[in-house]
């Protein structure tokens, strides 16, 4: 109780922070209409006819990368939050003062998660808002319960790495190789913009390795094709499998860099 | 290892043995274990008790390891070697240890300058497990007794800097600690306001709660200290209370002393700490002990020529 009490108390440090920049705030806003209009005039090049692998996800280029663009900001962010947290206040120079109230800082990071997430739901609803009413998005097919849960499923897989991601940050500031490797990597073969099936032959194995792959072929075939779980349960598997492997990776990792930043003198620097 | 304090049982903060020593980055040699890296000594076997309803003043050059010290003391740097409690307990890994705490930094980033100095104390305070109307309390409590009332509902970024060391010292004191860090909490103010952050001070301890207080001033710590430690060279040692502000001199010999140094003197490595008037005396126990002088200069940091 008291846990969740003071990640409340985050989100909502956050939130103030975040609106108290009102113009980068209306920014994204915008943004997130520009990107759906942008994608709207791209899938009008694409012919559906032409593209089997797209065929599979109901044949519509547009639908597939709205929902792969909405689907990653969730996933980048369950995965990106912990980091960029730690960091943010890392260089506002208030993470030792957290530390010396005695509030763990997990919980003080899943706090800043909560709005994140928040924030996210809002670009995504928008996103899909903006797809409906100008570019003809349609979510009749959807099985909203089977959505959401390939969405707490990956969301879990996602937190461990991102964990880990957060110690590398606690520990060496800038330049972490799992953030690099899982969001930038996973991008271009994890299939958010097009199809895994359109890699090359030696490239598309390397697909499996990223969780987002599985969590975005689940999800498409949900929110597109009215997909239950029984029909993505080899998905919903592997990333049960992800999430068993990288919690307890993310809380190990964790603990060596807090006791590392701790014995160096580094937890306020940046 | 030097000792400031013999030790009392029961003390709010209690140090024991404790070093601390920072490697600087290291080279790839360094890491590879080819060459021995540089190891920065800044604290080495620090004895010190603070008991409930002291005052105690920590001074020492730039550098000479005060913020270390205290940051030890908060529990947000393990020392490698000894230990260190709060009330019995070790605040690095106690979270009600450091809940007794109530450390002010240095660092006016500590803050979120973009909140108004209200909503930044209302949110360290639920850091520290206040809600509801305790927290409303809490906050106007000790915005009351920091005097920075009148800047609540001001955006931290547009307050001046001796009033945002007020706000610290309100963030310090919001959820009642037993034991008081404060890092040079005075640096910023103006001569009345230093003056009415000392009642406070004197107000908290004559409430039980012990203060730890680091100090450029040597005429801050004789108004205010009861009691004065001096860390130099990684040691501690007492400051006599007619010392402070006074001119002392440090006599560097050769050889090892055997005896302890006359009353009001101390040794560290080689020196012998001594006030001016009593050179003759210093000089005398020297000889006596068979001790090489090799120089007399005056010792850094006592007095601030205020």
């Amino acid at each position: 109780m008291t846990g969740l009490r003071t990640a409340l108390a985050v989100a909502g440090k956050e939130m103030r922070l975040a609106l108290s920049y009102r113009l980068s705030f209306a920014m994204g806003v915008a943004g997130s209409f520009l990107g759906a209009a942008m994608f709207y005039f791209l899938a009008r090049l694409v012919d559906p006819g032409a593209s089997s692998p797209l065929a599979m996800y109901g044949g519509d280029y547009f639908s597939f990368v709205i929902i792969g663009i909405a689907f990653q900001s969730y996933l980048g962010l369950s995965m990106d939050t912990m980091a960029s947290s730690l960091r943010r206040e890392q260089l506002l120079g208030t993470l030792e003062s957290v530390a010396a109230t005695g509030t763990p800082l997990p919980v003080f990071a899943a706090g800043g998660a909560m709005w994140q997430f928040v924030f996210a739901s809002y670009r995504v609803v928008v996103y899909l808002l903006f797809g409906w009413l100008f570019f003809g998005l349609s979510l009749s097919a959807a099985n909203l319960p089977a959505s959401l849960l390939v969405l707490l499923l990956s969301v879990a897989a996602f937190a461990g790495v991102g964990v880990v991601s957060g110690s590398f940050i606690l520990v060496f500031k800038q330049g972490d190789p799992v953030r690099w490797l899982y969001g930038g990597a996973a991008t271009l073969l994890g299939g958010v913009y097009f199809p895994v099936q359109m890699l090359p032959d030696w490239l598309r194995p390397l697909s499996v390795v990223f969780p987002i792959t599985h969590a975005l072929e689940a999800m498409r075939k949900t929110v597109l094709l009215g997909a239950g779980p029984g029909e993505v349960s080899m998905q919903l598997l592997i990333l049960a499998g992800f999430t068993a492997v990288s919690i307890p990776a993310g809380a190990l990792a964790f603990k060596w860099a807090l006791r590392r930043i701790r014995v160096d003198g580094t937890l306020g620097s940046h | 290892m030097t000792t400031a304090d013999p030790g009392v049982a029961g003390s709010c903060l209690s140090l024991q043995g404790v070093e601390k020593h920072f490697a600087p980055r290291r080279s790839l040699l360094e890491i590879a274990h080819i060459r021995t890296p540089e190891r920065l000594e800044v604290i080495d076997g620090v004895d010190l008790q603070v008991e409930a309803g002291a005052i105690v003043c920590l001074m020492g050059p730039n550098g000479s390891g005060k913020t270390t010290l205290l940051r030890l003391a908060a529990g947000v740097l393990l020392p490698d070697a000894g230990r260190v409690s709060v009330l019995g307990r070790d605040p690095a890994a106690s979270a009600p240890a450091r809940y007794s705490i109530g450390f002010l930094s240095s660092s006016e980033r500590s803050f979120y300058w973009r909140l108004t100095a209200g909503r930044n104390l209302r949110f360290w305070g639920s850091l520290q497990g206040l809600h509801g109307r305790r927290l409303d309390r809490a906050v106007e409590e000790a915005a009351s007794l920091a005097e920075c009332r009148e800047v609540l509902d001001r955006r931290f970024e547009n307050i001046s800097t001796g009033m945002r060391q007020r706000v610290g010292l309100a963030r310090a004191v919001l959820h009642g600690p037993s034991l008081l860090l404060l890092d040079e909490p005075t640096r910023s103010m103006d001569a009345e306001a230093a003056e009415s952050f000392y009642t406070v001070i004197r107000r908290l301890a004559g409430r039980g709660t012990a203060v730890l207080m680091s100090t450029h001033s040597a005429s801050e710590a004789a108004r205010l200290g009861r009691r004065t430690v001096r860390i130099e060279d990684g040691a501690l040692r007492e400051v006599h209370p007619d010392r402070i502000g006074g001119v002392e001199l440090a006599i560097d010999f050769e050889g090892e002393a055997e005896a302890p140094p006359p009353a009001g003197m101390s040794l560290s490595r080689g020196r012998l700490l001594c006030p001016s008037d009593r050179l003759a005396a210093a000089v005398s126990w020297l000889e006596d002990a068979g001790l090489r002088i090799l120089g007399v200069a005056g010792a850094k940091g006592t007095d601030d020529g205020s």
